[in-house]
């Protein structure tokens, strides 16, 4: 540990005891917690429902034929990027973020339970209420996305099974948005208030906004980044998120593009002056890093050439910029690990 | 394989939850957990309602407890690799009796009684062969060690009693330990877990072994069913980024384990680590808790089909509620009743400002 970081650890310690002294001495540190909560649902949460919503009616609203097809496609997926790290509420409930993107798929479901469908050919199946309760493999913007890369036309039951798919997603969107402006925000913004059973303390909001944002960046170090990259003699680029599609470093921006929108609207502005630099440093070192893999080929190629030094050098950013997050970040704000988390047995 | 007859014989006596006359004295608390508040250890009393009905301290950091079946008396087990056991009269707060693990052994933080309460079972590690046993105690004698017997496997860690019979269930962890080397595992190369069903007059009745691509997939906790279905949560040692199980279903007379399947997102969230299970008193339910995912996992018990997930902060205890549901405990010092229902959990606050509650719940239940 160098000696700035040691200093940085002791002072993020320091700032921990004293947003403890604030819990404890009542409604200052309460506010804080409160106006960041707000800030989030306001600035990054609401405004991502809100365009996932708007992004999957448009795609819902396109036929087959329509050349604009896969441009709404690759924009609806770009909006699902900013909403997935808020995985709680109304993300969790029916495990909607599953049904959005069911990824990875280590068995090969996707294909099966697509290959039953085109195979059995029942409109029954595609009406919406129905196709509401198939398997997850079946539905959200993976199995579009088999259906957009097939060699085989989008016509016929191809077709109506993509439209079941983009409608599906609608009803989703309306109903994530619809939680988020209802119930679930207000709890959200809400937080230790009396009677709110979701968020019991002040802190809660945050400790729930920190624990999403950091399980949406470790997926991406672990699963979108260091299980394609395996090892340098079995690369495998066919774990890749999206990449028939060809949209496996594009997911990635949209993680930290959201990342950056939480930081700047309502972590940052809670965060003494070194936590917030450290995470500001760090999203720069990680968009600095991203680009520098966007020039190359894509992801799942990109592991396999010289080009996977880049992923490489993109993950260990990813890595330090969950080290500043869960090191700086999350004590600065009061936030420090449970008894049981800490540790297991 | 499981003798269906021998198990199902006993299973009829199986009683619901309900609170244990004997340990009104004690304020009829209906959970029991292991705490830390400040820096000091304790076991806690929890009444239905969500409020502490009695702290006693411990002398160090516990684990699991054992509820007598019918005296207000409760034995709080060490944290693994822990050598003492603590017996507590819950109604006076004295220490009845103290157990220390024989020489050449510790214990594992979990015990059961036999359904008369006579005889106290301890899961222990011989650790200069590795070989897991369970310790035999004389509760009627001042808790004397009277022998002990093989726990069917390496690791053996959570020990609980079949709903109205004498076999007992253990969770054979797999890991090799040994305290000289701390908590470090010393085969996760070679491990395989099991349950064991074991009859205390005859020894090893059945075994489930995991299947090979999940022999890292540590069997660590159980939960039993009044039908004798077994739930177990479990602890990946394997890549962490491999999809692999948290929980295990077993049920009587079947020949292999079933693994409710669950996204690989929230295994890798759950950092591939089950703290708890438990599983409702109507038998529907199954849930396992991930403090470190801050997420409790509920599945359908008879589909063995994961349902929903509920996020709380260190969340980490869980145990059946006295009605439906479950009731779980946290880190934050939060008790929560959980019930499952078809347009998802709902979750009722208990109690909060609590100390921070240690791994296990431990119901007490007739049975």
């Amino acid at each position: 540990m160098t000696g700035a970081r040691r200093g940085a650890r002791r002072l993020g310690l320091w700032r921990g005891a004293l947003a403890l002294a604030l819990a404890l001495a009542g409604p200052a540190a309460a506010a804080e917690h409160g106006v960041l909560a707000r800030a989030a649902l306001d600035g990054a949460i609401l405004p991502a429902a809100d365009s996932f919503a708007q992004a999957t009616a448009g795609l819902a609203s396109r036929d087959c034929a329509d050349p604009g097809l896969t441009d709404a496609y690759h924009g609806t997926f770009d909006t699902w990027m900013a909403l997935a790290p808020y995985g709680f509420g109304p993300l969790e409930t029916a495990q909607r973020a599953q049904q959005i993107a069911f990824w990875p798929d280590a068995k090969g479901n996707i294909d099966r339970e697509l290959t039953r469908l085109i195979a059995a050919r029942d409109p029954a199946v595609l009406a919406p209420a129905t196709f509401a309760t198939q398997s997850i493999a079946a539905r959200g913007l993976m199995a579009l996305e088999r259906l957009l890369t097939a060699p085989e036309p989008l016509t016929g039951y191809r077709c109506a099974l993509a439209r079941a798919i983009t409608t599906d997603l609608a009803r989703l969107g309306a109903e994530i948005a619809a939680d988020w402006h209802g119930a679930a925000g207000a709890a959200l913004a809400t937080a230790g208030a009396p009677g709110n059973t979701t968020y019991r303390s002040p802190d809660e909001a945050t400790r729930r906004l920190l624990v999403g944002l950091n399980g949406a960046l470790e997926q991406t170090r672990a699963l979108r980044l260091e299980r394609v990259l395996g090892t340098l003699d079995r690369p495998w680029g066919s774990r890749a998120e999206a990449w028939r599609s060809g949209r496996s470093l594009r997911n990635i921006a949209g993680i930290l593009a959201a990342t950056r929108r939480l930081h700047e609207t309502a972590l940052g502005p809670a965060l003494p002056g070194e936590a917030r630099a450290a995470m500001t440093a760090a999203l720069a070192y990680a968009d600095h890093s991203l680009a520098a893999a966007l020039a190359g080929p894509p992801l799942d190629q990109a592991v396999a050439g010289p080009g996977r030094f880049k992923i490489e050098v993109l993950q260990a950013a990813i890595a330090a910029l969950i080290a500043a997050l869960t090191d700086q970040v999350a004590p600065a704000l009061g936030i420090t690990p449970g008894f049981n988390a800490a540790d297991g047995d | 394989m499981i003798n269906r007859r021998g198990l199902l014989r006993g299973l009829g006596l199986a009683a619901a939850l309900a609170p244990i006359p004997g340990w009104a004295a004690a304020g009829d608390p209906a959970w029991l957990a292991a705490a830390q508040d400040g820096a000091g250890y304790s076991l806690g009393g929890i009444g239905a309602d969500g409020r502490v009905r009695f702290t006693l301290p411990l002398p160090g950091r516990g684990h699991a407890a054992a509820a007598h079946p019918h005296r207000a008396e409760a034995v709080a087990f060490a944290r693994r690799p822990g050598t003492w056991a603590l017996v507590l009269d819950c109604s006076s707060g004295r220490a009845v009796a103290s157990l220390a693990s024989p020489l050449g052994r510790h214990f594992y933080g979990h015990g059961a009684f036999s359904g008369d309460g006579r005889w106290l079972y301890t899961t222990e590690n011989r650790y200069d062969t590795g070989e897991g046993r369970i310790g035999i105690w004389d509760a009627a004698h001042g808790y004397t060690r009277v022998g002990d017997l093989p726990s069917g496997g390496i690791g053996p860690h959570e020990i609980r009693r079949v709903p109205g019979a004498e076999t007992l269930v253990v969770a054979n962890g797999g890991l090799r330990t040994h305290p000289d080397q701390g908590r470090a595992n010393l085969n996760l190369t070679t491990m395989r877990p099991n349950l064991s069903l074991i009859d205390p007059g005859a020894g090893l009745v059945a075994q489930v072994e995991s299947p090979p691509e999940w022999r890292q997939a540590s069997i660590r906790h159980i939960a039993l069913a009044p039908d004798g279905t077994v739930a177990a949560a479990l602890q990946w040692e394997g890549e962490p980024t491999d999809p692999a199980p948290l929980m295990a279903i077993w049920r009587p007379g079947a020949a292999a384990l079933e693994f409710p399947e669950m996204p690989t997102t929230l295994c890798l969230a759950l950092k591939g680590y089950a703290a708890s299970v438990a599983i409702d008193g109507g038998g529907a339910h199954a849930a396992i808790t991930g403090p470190k995912g801050g997420v409790v996992v509920l599945c359908d018990l008879a589909s063995a089909r994961m349902t929903d997930t509920w996020a709380r902060g260190d969340v980490c205890g869980i145990a059946p509620a006295l009605g439906p549901g479950f009731v779980v405990s946290d880190g934050l010092g939060g008790l929560t009743r959980l019930i499952p229902g078809p347009g998802g959990p709902q979750a009722q606050p208990l109690a909060d400002g609590g100390p921070a509650w240690d791994n296990h719940l431990v119901a007490l239940t007739q049975a």
